[in-house]
């Protein structure tokens, strides 16, 4: 067979996503320069793919043994990708709990270090969703799934699991009901389960799951607080035909309780919440210029109905995935000055750079942008706006940043702030009592302190006998080394 | 009046006879046919491309001989500007029976497509191959493409290291 040239495997890659993209970067190097080539262009920002962490692939079993030996141990992301693709093997391969994980990786992949990466009640919310009967049944043999929801309830990742999927599915609402469904466990829920659930009416609605609310209403008592969030969740999904149907159906609200950003994805939900007496709370969202909601938001809100936005309601902006043209605009219309601090965390990587030299040329960044620009952990971005007279200002400024700070990001503090190894390390122990250690950052340091590669660092933190990595452990490492 | 048909000779010394029509879903054959108006016509010659193959082109050139022209799609980012793979899904029955095939006759073909510019063949045909990647360790794609394993420890632990990583993008 003939061999292919380095850029056909490029046309070739650009079908397949990035999790696909691992094992040719394993296979050959024609193979692996295509694909670093193929994630390489995924971003044009000066963050590269390799930092961070990528989803691997969960297709089969094969695949799966293969990367646990060659890549990484899993991470709740292939977890919840094998329980949404209904692969129960797949699932039990990689694990009901992040109990079978080196404590090293259990540690990093843990938000809080004393709650699972994920559980069995995790894999239920997820199933559920899914409408899996396969690996709810799984679940319930195990544990029972009570149980296991109570479980998922206490972990904090459950309060963003949406528990019904994009697909309208009435059986499962049955069977949380209690009603009897063919190929699940018979089970008695508590009564207060959906209380517990608080976001589910708010996400039906978004997804204008009419059937499935209708069940949930004979369920729960539904009150001015619960009927309200169902509002606000159909303004988030754009449904005038949500909307009207929820009062239709008599589903109480009250106007206070109805947050006028949720309503900003088109013009007809925006108009029925300020008809109905919603008036503008804390912020008004930048959304993409192609949904034209920002100016239309303002125009109606603020124009119409005479309006004056409060004089905070852009003072505090967060731009998620607005493009240059919107904060244009709205730099056009007065809303964005120098005395405006961007909230810009979720803006993309991509945005990120071209989004603050912009401003900056304009002379449009707030003199302490660098306060929430260090949560990007670009090194590069950092030093350019110090370079331009942009502060850190020593103290609880280079803490909270070393916390979040990649090893080189690091070590550029250390050598611009000329800073102590001992003092960052020391500072990196005691910012993170309950919440994961900073660990590739501590291991840096300790790689420096006691002058030994980062794979023989790696393996000390797997030396504990404990669930996980403790302020005691962290510090008998820096004092004392692997030696004893 | 320009011929209805051209002549091609292909790598293995066949002459052979296309339509115009599907001889314009050519780029390459097109420039040529364009370079060459008023000369006369000899066999174009395709010193890359074998008669067998060329076959097979042309039974896809025939397939879809009245589909629109394709659009040059500019990479989209999707609403979060995030980097979104090409659709790899090949909807078209008829293609997906033309596809079932040896591989080496895939990867000739799509050498074919690539060097006769004919862009549907070549997007199926990269989109047959990346859905054959999908799901396969690296033993399995060596095996399958009959590459060799040319990469280094240090290159894989290097790998190793980009693909392990487990800080979150911020």
């Amino acid at each position: 067979m003939q061999q292919l040239p380095i850029d056909l495997w490029n046309n070739i890659f650009s079908f397949l996503p990035t999790l696909d993209l691992c094992a040719p970067c394993f296979t050959s190097k024609i193979l692996r320069d295509a694909a670093c080539r193929t994630l390489d262009s995924h971003n044009t920002d000066i963050i590269h793919w390799h930092r961070y962490r990528k989803q691997l692939p969960t297709h089969n079993m094969e695949v799966v043994k293969w990367w646990r030996i060659a890549v990484r141990e899993p991470t709740r992301e292939e977890v919840m990708e094998a329980t949404r693709s209904d692969q129960l093997d797949v699932v039990e391969l990689l694990g009901w709990d992040d109990t079978e994980l080196s404590l090293r990786h259990r540690t990093i992949t843990r938000t809080h270090l004393c709650a699972p990466a994920w559980c069995a009640g995790d894999i239920l919310f997820m199933a559920v969703a899914n409408g899996s009967k396969k690996i709810i049944t799984a679940v319930h043999e195990r544990k029972n799934v009570v149980e296991a929801l109570n479980e998922g309830l206490s972990n904090p990742y459950c309060m963003y699991n949406p528990l019904f999927g994009e697909e309208e599915d009435l059986e499962m609402m049955q069977w949380l009901c209690n009603e009897h469904v063919e190929g699940l466990p018979s089970v008695q829920w508590p009564v207060r389960l959906f209380e517990k659930i608080y976001s589910v009416g708010f996400r039906l609605a978004e997804r204008g799951h009419r059937r499935v609310i209708a069940k949930l209403m004979q369920r729960i008592k539904m009150d001015d607080v619960k009927g309200s969030n169902m509002y606000n969740g159909a303004g988030q999904g754009g449904r005038i035909d949500m909307l009207l149907w929820l009062e239709e159906n008599n589903v109480p609200y009250d106007p206070e309780h109805i947050q006028l950003f949720y309503f900003v994805s088109s013009m007809s939900t925006f108009e029925w919440a300020l008809s109905h007496g919603v008036l503008p709370s804390h912020y008004l969202p930048f959304n993409d210029r192609e949904e034209g909601t920002y100016e239309d938001a303002l125009r109606v809100g603020c124009i119409e109905n005479q309006f004056d936005l409060p004089t905070d309601v852009l003072c505090n902006p967060e731009i998620t995935h607005a493009d240059v043209e919107v904060v244009r605009s709205a730099i056009d219309d007065g809303y964005i000055t120098r005395e405006t601090m961007l909230q810009l965390p979720l803006l993309s990587t991509r945005d990120r750079f071209e989004m603050i030299q912009w401003m900056h040329e304009r002379e449009l960044l707030h003199e302490n942008i660098c306060l929430f620009v260090y949560r990007w952990d670009n090194v590069h971005i950092m030093s350019w706006l110090v370079e331009r007279g942009y502060a850190i200002h020593d103290g609880d400024w280079i803490h909270s940043c070393a916390a979040i700070a990649s090893p080189d990001l690091l070590l550029w503090l250390i050598e611009t702030y000329d800073k102590g190894d001992e003092e960052m390390y020391d500072m990196l122990v005691k910012q993170a009592p309950w919440g994961p250690f900073n660990l590739p950052s501590m291991e840096f340091l300790l790689q420096r302190k006691w002058n030994e590669s980062e794979e023989e660092v790696k393996t000390w933190m797997d030396d504990k006998p404990e669930e996980y990595l403790d302020v005691e452990w962290m510090t008998y490492l820096w004092e004392n080394g692997r030696s004893l | 009046m320009a011929s209805e048909s051209i002549s091609v000779t292909t790598s293995d010394d066949q002459t052979i006879q296309l339509s115009r029509k599907h001889a314009q879903m050519s780029q390459t054959i097109n420039s040529m046919l364009e370079d060459s108006v008023g000369a006369d016509q000899e066999a174009i010659p395709l010193p890359n491309v074998s008669s067998e193959v060329l076959k097979k082109v042309i039974d896809w050139c025939t397939h879809h001989e009245n589909d629109p022209a394709p659009v040059e799609k500019v990479k989209k980012l999707n609403k979060k500007r995030e980097y979104k793979a090409k659709n790899s899904t090949i909807s078209d029955e008829w293609d997906k029976n033309f596809v079932n095939a040896e591989l080496r006759v895939i990867v000739d073909i799509l050498l074919a497509a690539n060097y006769l510019d004919v862009k549907g063949l070549f997007e199926l045909m990269c989109k047959h191959i990346a859905n054959e990647l999908k799901g396969k360790t690296p033993d399995q794609i060596r095996e399958r493409f009959g590459i060799q394993d040319d990469l280094t420890e240090e290159d894989k632990a290097a790998m190793r290291k980009a693909w392990g990583a487990t800080k979150n993008d911020s």
